[in-house]
């Protein structure tokens, strides 16, 4: 598990003020634009960590984001797809985070 | 039925544009837009907008991160807000669904103007009002109702753009509704 700090102040204000506005929009948009939503925040934030040039980790950060980005508007084109990518994500993300805890302890 | 008006043919093939070049819009071009704006239908000639033309990049960018249906960067956003003021002197009780009619109207206007000069929008109503209004320093008496992105669109990929069609048959009763 990185320590490393790659998120800039600024991205970080920009990241805050798109999922502010987000809740608010989310009080009267269609429910299914909550999780593209959040697709959308998670993606500004992989993309974030990659604008910081992280030296470790960065295949994660690249895969995770162009997971995301690739499959976000599916929300548009196939709703069925797009709760099947955003239900199977945290799955792929959990295991990150397994592997990471497994290579601290390991370690 | 065969025209040589090419208003028809306008509306056909206006698209939602969501991926702009970095070309920007002349402020001849951006003021014809704004011209059409004042020919929109309004309800009882109530004339209830005012406009906020954005085109510095900064500050499209700061309307953008608390716009969450916004996804391109446009290098024109023209924010169209309903005068609380103009409703109190036209005797309009409530911001209500005739005043979004306006609004849309108004809208509509304003993107076959853009499309006859060759320039692309985008609708866009996915906005955090508040940070709207703080963003833009709005008075208390506007209420940012609608965002016009507006820019040179970026060609679409082979096989965009488009999109599903109803037919008439699929949307229209003539007559009446027919009963079950």
């Amino acid at each position: 598990m990185s320590d490393q700090a790659v998120i800039s102040e600024s991205d970080a204000l920009r990241i805050l003020a798109y999922l502010t506005a987000s809740a608010d929009t989310q009080l009267f948009e269609p429910d299914i634009y909550g999780p593209f939503r959040l697709v959308e925040a998670a993606s500004q934030l992989a993309g974030a960590v990659l604008d910081g040039e992280p030296t470790e980790n960065r295949e994660f950060w690249e895969g995770v984001r162009s997971s995301l980005e690739d499959n976000k508007f599916r929300v548009i084109w196939d709703r069925p797809g797009f709760r099947e990518f955003v239900r199977e994500t945290p799955r792929e993300v959990a295991g990150e985070l397994t592997r990471r805890d497994n290579d601290r302890t390991s370690a | 039925m065969s025209s040589d008006r090419p208003v028809y043919e306008s509306i056909r093939s206006r698209r939602a544009v969501r991926d702009f070049t970095d070309e920007p819009v002349s402020r001849g071009a951006l003021e014809r837009i704004l011209r059409a704006a004042r020919w929109a239908p309004s309800a009882g000639n109530r004339r209830l907008h005012k406009f906020v033309a954005l085109e510095d990049a900064q500050a499209i960018a700061r309307i953008k991160a608390i716009s969450p249906g916004m996804f391109g960067e446009p290098p024109v956003l023209i924010v169209i807000c309903t005068d609380a003021e103009q409703l109190a002197r036209e005797n309009v009780k409530d911001h209500d669904t005739s005043t979004m009619v306006d609004v849309g109207t108004t809208a509509m206007c304003m993107m076959l103007a853009a499309h006859e000069l060759g320039l692309g929008t985008c609708p866009t109503t996915s906005f955090s009002a508040g940070g709207v209004r703080g963003a833009l320093n709005l008075p208390d008496h506007l209420t940012p109702d609608f965002m016009l992105q507006v820019g040179h669109a970026k060609p679409l990929p082979p096989g965009g753009g488009g999109g599903t069609k109803l037919t008439i048959d699929e949307i229209t009763h003539w007559g009446a509704y027919p009963s079950d």
